[in-house]
């Protein structure tokens, strides 16, 4: 969780991620923020995030990324 | 039909009272029928291409895999190029039927999101055929998207009189902006666009200026009237427009401009490319190279460029709109890739966002980029556009001669004074309402019989459509 | 209640536009304003001189120069574009509004006058013109012309709104750019080159019926009143004095002066070099030095008729 949370506040240093539930359905980050989530994971993890997966469910907070990145993992 | 005809008010007449008498269960139908009818008046032919497309369309995607959708892609977007891009592919410019590029983007949104199983195929042709025929969003769109509409559609609207009376109120801000605002710049971007070396840099500055005022008072008063339209329908759509003026920087001002083909090509272009393969590799490639760059950053280069590409091809077969499609491609891949060293030149010089002189400073700021690129996007060809910056770069004079100068392209000769005062209060006026609407959306609203009262009488007295009928002479 | 709110504002934006639409029509004539027009020229009183024509006599005339050769008892009335049928009606309100005694009345010779269109060319036209004026005007341009609703939508209720409703900021400023109805800039030749090249082609003109009866209807109208006029052509730069169908049109315009008998003054009846390109802002407009040069001669050729 610690690499992930460097990795989000590296994109928006001025968002509260480990406390933040709705990222995206609260309009906190934009889309260009989430597709530079995506590619700084795939950079980190190897992980490429499939469109269909590209949902506000999974990205409204780190703990949901976290989840899907484990998904996508195993 | 136009939207703003004596035709079309009496349609709308008719369609309202059959519309509210029908049966509950029955009314999308009339809906699906008044879509229908709209079309077959405004562009009788040309029907085909649209009962094609929503046939092929609907049955091929009953079945949602990449086969079919890859037919509904070809068939659609076959159908597009060759109207759109008929010249260069060496045949006369052919007229596009009415309204292809947004049905067609419409139904390949509809499809992507089948195939994605984002949403179930629907089932029924002719609900179907009502998403995509629905006629406000037929000529300008904005263009919809399937999951939102086809509830609203779908469902039963009983009569309000609220609706009716919104929707018209709604239709008379778009008129007034059509015919008071946009139809009153009109004449003068035409008479200096088209002879740019005839005019000193000043003018030309501010018939730019103009063009970007007409560009938002026509199209987003285009808008109003389709929301207008169809709120009195019951229906509300999703606006295209939410004071793009007042944004700070290019990013955002694409979030509140022509939002629904921005959103769409987000959902439908941007991010298949981004997530793609292809783009993957690009972007670990470029990561070789540019190893200090920001995770992610790299992953947007290439969906920009293509999505911008393909926005400016998207107008038509010109090259000004290639042009303005790769200039904005440029600026948005410099607005991102700088975006940290801008922000440490920020915190170095004290940047304070909140204040008042940055913020009026950014907006101007974004609106002089947007205007750069409209520059290139409204000249009749390349070599005007360069004359034009140069002559606004070397040319530009204020002084009593100069601002003499700027006024004889109102077309009234002598009487250009008492148009410019006109225009600069109704400017003016749009500007005061807009920065109030954006601290508070409530702003403004209190008042409408008032306002509905100026905007009638405003327009009828001073408003114009189309050129003036008297050659008024300029001596 | 909000229905009758609704029918409330529908109905007062009704009166407001109707006000608005029958002020303009009825009283747009009697609005003050200052330099120009045909109340001003009324106000003046009696005049020993009154020129009408179009923006030739506006830019081509020296008023100052002619108030001192009549004692301040002239005026120009003249309109951009200003055609015969206009001119007639426009000499008849003078005659119908005025009670005051006018020496001689100096009609613009412009032989291209005759192949234009009856249309409105300057929205001050209508504006100086009273209900009825306006009415005769809009009848003519429909007798001899296409005009569709739209035309007359623009005509009665568009033209001119735009000045009606700026009036107390814009009249200031218009007024001082003119005296006595003749413009007051101090324009400059843009140079022999310039004039030399300039494009032009007028070989395709036609005439139009209106307009050359409108030249009868004018000798009609002064014979008719008793009132004294002349018709004089003010010198345009040479390329356009030379131009065929120029010289056409003039020897059409002669033949119906002839017919009736009527006096006139053409070009060449003033010494004005036409080939001086510093006279001249255009083809036809002088600039300021060729209007002082101009008008100090046709003072001359008129007040040398006057002694005959």
């Amino acid at each position: 969780m610690e690499e992930l949370l460097k990795i989000l506040r590296d994109i928006r240093d001025d968002v509260d991620f480990e406390n933040e539930t709705k990222l995206v359905d609260g309009k906190i980050l934009t889309s260009f923020d989430i597709i530079q989530i995506i590619g700084a994971i795939d950079d980190e993890y190897d992980i490429a995030i499939p469109a269909p997966q590209i949902v506000p469910a999974n990205f409204n907070s780190a703990e949901a990324i976290l989840a899907l990145i484990e998904k996508l993992k195993g | 039909m136009s939207l703003v005809s004596l035709p079309f008010y009496i349609f709308m007449c008719v369609l309202l009272l059959l519309y509210y008498r029908v049966r509950q269960k029955d009314q999308w139908k009339v809906l699906l029928l008044a879509g229908l009818f709209f079309y077959v008046w405004s562009d009788p032919f040309m029907i085909i291409f649209l009962l094609i497309s929503v046939f092929a369309t609907w049955k091929l995607m009953l079945n949602p895999v990449k086969s079919h959708f890859i037919w509904v892609l070809v068939i659609n977007l076959g159908i597009l190029i060759a109207f759109k891009y008929s010249v260069n592919l060496g045949v006369k410019d052919l007229a596009a039927p009415l309204g292809i590029s947004y049905y067609t983007f419409m139904t390949i949104g509809y499809a992507h999101d089948c195939y994605d199983k984002k949403i179930e195929p629907q089932r029924d042709l002719f609900r179907y055929a009502l998403f995509v025929s629905f006629f406000p969003q037929m000529t300008q769109g904005p263009i919809g998207v399937y999951q939102e509409m086809m509830p609203q559609l779908e469902e039963y609207h009983g009569f309000d009189p609220d609706n009716i009376k919104k929707g018209a109120y709604r239709i008379l801000i778009g008129i007034f902006k059509k015919m008071v605002i946009a139809g009153r710049v009109a004449y003068y971007i035409d008479t200096v666009y088209s002879d740019p070396e005839g005019f000193p840099g000043l003018t030309l500055i501010i018939a730019t200026f103009f063009y970007l005022i007409e560009l938002y008072a026509d199209f987003s008063g285009y808008m109003d009237i389709v929301c207008g339209i169809s709120k009195m329908m019951g229906i509300n759509l999703k606006e295209n427009f939410k004071r793009p003026y007042l944004s700070k920087n290019i990013p955002e001002y694409w979030t509140r401009w022509h939002i629904s083909l921005n959103e769409w090509y987000k959902t439908h272009l941007f991010m298949p490319c981004v997530t793609s393969g292809f783009n993957r590799n690009f972007a670990k490639g470029l990561a070789k190279v540019f190893r200090k760059a920001k995770k992610g950053t790299l992953r947007l280069i290439l969906p920009t460029i293509i999505v911008w590409i393909t926005t400016g091809i998207w107008h038509g077969a010109r090259l000004s709109y290639l042009g303005w499609g790769v200039y904005f491609a440029i600026v948005m891949l410099l607005s991102f890739t700088t975006q940290s060293y801008v922000k440490k030149l920020n915190e170095k010089i004290h940047w304070n966002k909140d204040n008042v002189f940055v913020k009026v400073f950014q907006v101007v700021r974004t609106f002089v980029i947007v205007g750069i690129g409209e520059v290139i996007f409204r000249s009749e060809s390349f070599s005007d556009a360069v004359a034009i910056f140069r002559k606004i770069v070397t040319d530009t004079r204020i002084n009593a001669s100069s601002i003499a100068q700027a006024m004889t392209p109102f077309g009234n000769g002598n009487q250009a004074a008492a148009s410019v005062l006109i225009l600069s209060v109704l400017i003016l006026a749009q500007l005061i309402i807009e920065i109030a609407k954006e601290r508070d959306e409530k702003a403004f609203t209190g008042h409408r019989y008032i306002y509905a009262l100026a905007m009638m009488v405003t327009i009828v007295l001073f408003g114009v459509s189309g050129a003036s009928n008297f050659m008024y002479q300029t001596f | 209640m909000t229905m009758k709110k609704t029918v409330l504002t529908i109905v007062a934006a009704f009166a407001l536009i109707c006000a608005a639409v029958a002020f303009k029509n009825a009283y747009s004539c009697e609005m003050p304003i200052k330099n120009r027009g045909i109340r001003d020229a009324i106000n003046a009183g009696d005049l020993k001189t009154v020129f009408l024509g179009s923006s030739t006599f506006r830019a081509n005339i020296d008023m100052p120069m002619m108030d001192e050769a009549y004692d301040g008892k002239v005026y120009d009335i003249s309109y951009g574009g200003n055609e015969l049928v206009a001119t007639v009606i426009q000499y008849e309100e003078i005659r119908k509004r005025s009670d005051h005694e006018y020496g001689l009345f100096v009609f613009e010779l412009g032989p291209m006058m005759l192949t234009q269109d009856v249309s409105l060319s300057d929205s001050r036209v209508i504006w100086d013109l009273s209900w009825e004026g306006k009415r005769e005007l809009w009848k003519r341009m429909k007798e001899s012309g296409n005009t569709d609703a739209s035309m007359m939508y623009e005509y009665f209720v568009t033209s001119g709104m735009d000045d009606l409703i700026t009036f107390p900021v814009t009249e200031p400023f218009y007024s001082t750019r003119y005296y006595k109805g003749a413009k007051t800039d101090e324009t400059v030749s843009p140079g022999k080159d310039v004039l030399e090249n300039e494009k032009f082609d007028i070989s395709r003109e036609e005439y139009v019926d209106a307009q050359i009866r409108a030249v009868s209807d004018i000798i009609k109208a002064c014979r008719g009143d008793g009132q004294d006029f002349i018709f004089v052509e003010s010198p345009c730069y040479h390329r356009l004095q030379e131009d065929e169908k120029y010289k056409e049109c003039r020897e059409r315009y002669l033949a119906i002066l002839k017919e009736n008998d009527a006096p006139f003054i053409l070009a060449q009846d003033v010494s004005f070099d036409s080939g001086n390109a510093e006279y001249f802002e255009d083809m036809n407009h002088m600039s300021a030095k060729g209007r002082k040069e101009y008008t100090k001669e046709l003072i001359r050729v008129l007040k040398e008729r006057e002694d005959h």
